[in-house]
């Protein structure tokens, strides 16, 4: 128990106060602003005010999920390149809980991207979100950024048992803002592709998230953020069990420290 | 009850092309709690391999290492948090953070929360002389001061038993002494410490023993005066300008065993008995020659004798 609480509380203060002081943590950032002008103005041309919701939770998914694609690539590699991995695994914290919390510390920078979203909404567009339902809507914001972390972990354990892997890191950003509907209904989809995108977690909690800023009634919330939670929890045992395997074989081949 | 047991280890790498290479042949060593235990060795020895099994960070391919009672394999939560861990170099630091928040990450590491948490960085940073640039970032720190900051992170929550490789690689001799300074405060404490060195000197003057590692095998565990007297029965007396007719005298004398040069000014007259020394130390005198010592082996000649002068040559 001590070493999990110690890696994920070193984790989560670590990782924001590095997060602060180098400018690269800002570049997932920076695309929300206009992504929200971008897609605002779609739906206003259209008429289409009931999507309007889309506009300003679209933004924050792609920033959280670029966070991610962005920190679970090079956290553990990076550790290792700079010598950090061995003192890293010779301290009593859990390294898996170390990485997670890291993560979650990473997911912080959406917070500033939902605001600059309906910032740039209200401000430009005189669109005005309100949250219908805020309960909901903070329940169903945590869990998903919590799930964003626990996939980044399973990503990040990817990356360092195979790094060829990394290859493909920046092409999932796209593929995952369609499969998930953050841009697009998923309701839009062929019953096929919605059956696979009910997989991810992000669909689950987009979903939630708008439904939470909608007048109408939220149907079976507490099911929906289940949903979020198990397909996070599942992302996150897979990605512990891996960097567990992966530090157990580095430590038999003693490659924990070599690039 | 030992502070490190290491019984009968084994470390066999495998390379890339499928060779394997023997690192430590059959290891065993046990160091008593608060001694200070010097492990010397060329290189390639096999002296990081030993202390990265013992800090668990790597696994023994056979035998066992237990710390303060832990096995380093099957308990290893145990061993960490009785473990203080300094790898030489000047890799290891989170580059963009303050030597402070460098800190007050390994602290958090290893539990310290708070306000206590703030002291112990305070403390650590004064104690490896860090504190005028503690704001810093690391990644402008020099070599040196790399090597400060990662001695202080070993020193995080007062281990009982510290696992030192090469500490003082890169300090300048100002703070090479206050480490030699900071471990005698350490041996106060009873603070166990396994410490690697390629610094002969630095080895005697802080080790309770020493360990003389070379082609994975310990080739000798004694105390640093012990090993002096082990390695020859000669005796030595060093003389300062000495013209060559008195070398080529002091040469002829029976009980002489060798007469060279040491330093620029100085020869060197190894005996094989006592009087003849003291014939050596009367005909330098007579010949008005005041600058004359006389000593036994110091370690690194007995290190020279052990493992053989094999000049820039690794094994394979
Ligand atoms: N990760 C590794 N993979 C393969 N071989 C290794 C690895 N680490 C060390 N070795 C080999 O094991 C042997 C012992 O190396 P080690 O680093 O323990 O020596 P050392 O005594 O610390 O040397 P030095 O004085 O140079 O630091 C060497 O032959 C080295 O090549
Ligand atoms: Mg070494």
């Amino acid at each position: 128990m001590r070493p999990l609480v110690l890696g994920l509380w070193s984790g989560l203060t670590f990782q924001t106060r590095q997060m602060t002081r180098s400018v690269d943590s800002y570049f997932a950032l920076v695309g929300a602003p206009f992504h929200t002008v971008v897609f605002l103005s779609m739906v206003l041309y259209s008429g289409r005010t009931d999507l309007a919701s889309y506009t300003v939770i679209a933004p924050t998914l792609m920033t959280l999920w670029t966070a991610a694609l962005m920190f679970s690539g090079e956290m553990i590699s990076e550790d290792r390149e700079n010598g950090r991995l061995e003192p890293l695994v010779a301290s009593p914290l859990s390294f898996p809980a170390l990485v997670f919390g890291r993560l979650c510390g990473a997911m912080l920078i959406s917070v500033p991207a939902f605001v600059l979203a309906i910032g740039v909404a209200g401000v430009f567009f005189g669109h005005w979100v309100t949250v219908h339902h805020p309960v909901v809507f903070v329940l169903a914001a945590v869990t998903t950024a919590l799930s964003t972390a626990a996939t980044a972990t399973a990503l990040s354990a990817l990356f360092i048992v195979a790094p060829g892997a990394r290859i493909v890191q920046n092409t999932l950003s796209m593929p995952m803002f369609l499969l998930s509907g953050v841009m697009v209904p998923v309701a839009l989809f062929p019953g096929w592709l919605e059956g696979l995108s009910r997989v991810l977690y992000l669909s689950w909690g987009a979903d939630l998230m708008r439904d939470a800023l909608a007048p109408g009634p939220v149907e079976s919330a507490a099911f929906r953020l289940a949903m979020v939670v198990l397909l996070g929890a599942l992302a996150l045992a897979f990605g512990s069990a891996t960097l567990v395997r992966f530090l157990r074989r580095a430590r038999a081949e003693g490659t924990l420290s070599r690039v | 009850m030992c502070a490190l047991e290491i019984t009968q280890l084994r470390r066999v790498y495998r390379r890339r092309g499928g060779e394997e290479s023997e690192a430590l042949r059959g290891i065993d060593l046990e160091v008593t709690r608060g001694e200070v235990h010097g492990l010397l060795g060329p290189n390639g020895a096999g002296k990081t391999t030993l202390c990265k099994i013992i800090s668990t960070v790597l696994l023994p391919t056979s035998g066992t290492v237990r710390v303060l009672g832990h096995d380093v394999v099957t308990d290893s939560a145990r061993v960490k948090e009785s473990l203080g861990i300094v790898f030489g170099g000047d890799k290891g630091a989170y580059d963009r953070l303050t030597a402070r928040q460098n800190l007050a990450f390994w602290a958090g590491a290893y539990g310290l929360t708070g306000a206590r948490r703030r002291r112990r960085v305070d403390e650590l940073l004064e104690r490896v002389g860090l504190k005028g640039r503690a704001e810093e970032r690391v990644g402008s720190f020099s070599r040196g001061m790399k090597q400060r900051l990662h001695l202080a992170r070993g020193l995080v929550r007062d281990p009982g038993v510290l696992i030192l490789d090469e500490p003082t690689v890169g300090m300048d001799p100002v703070a090479a002494h206050d480490f030699r300074a900071l471990v005698g405060e350490l041996r106060g404490n009873g603070t166990t410490i396994l410490m690697t060195t390629h610094d002969m000197a630095e080895a005697a003057a802080l080790s309770d023993r020493v360990s003389l590692i070379d082609q994975g095998r310990l080739v000798l565990t004694e105390s640093p005066d012990t090993v002096g007297r082990l390695v020859s029965s000669y005796e030595r007396v060093d003389a300062g300008n000495v013209p060559d007719p008195l070398r080529e005298r002091l040469a002829a004398m029976p009980g002489v065993v060798s007469v060279r040069r040491v330093g620029r000014a100085v020869t060197r007259v190894e005996t094989d008995d006592p009087d003849a020394t003291l014939a050596v130390l009367r005909e330098l005198v007579e010949a008005g020659i005041g600058d004359v010592s006389r000593s036994t082996p110091d370690l690194e000649e007995v290190y020279l004798h052990l493992v053989g002068r094999r000049g820039m040559a690794v094994d394979g």
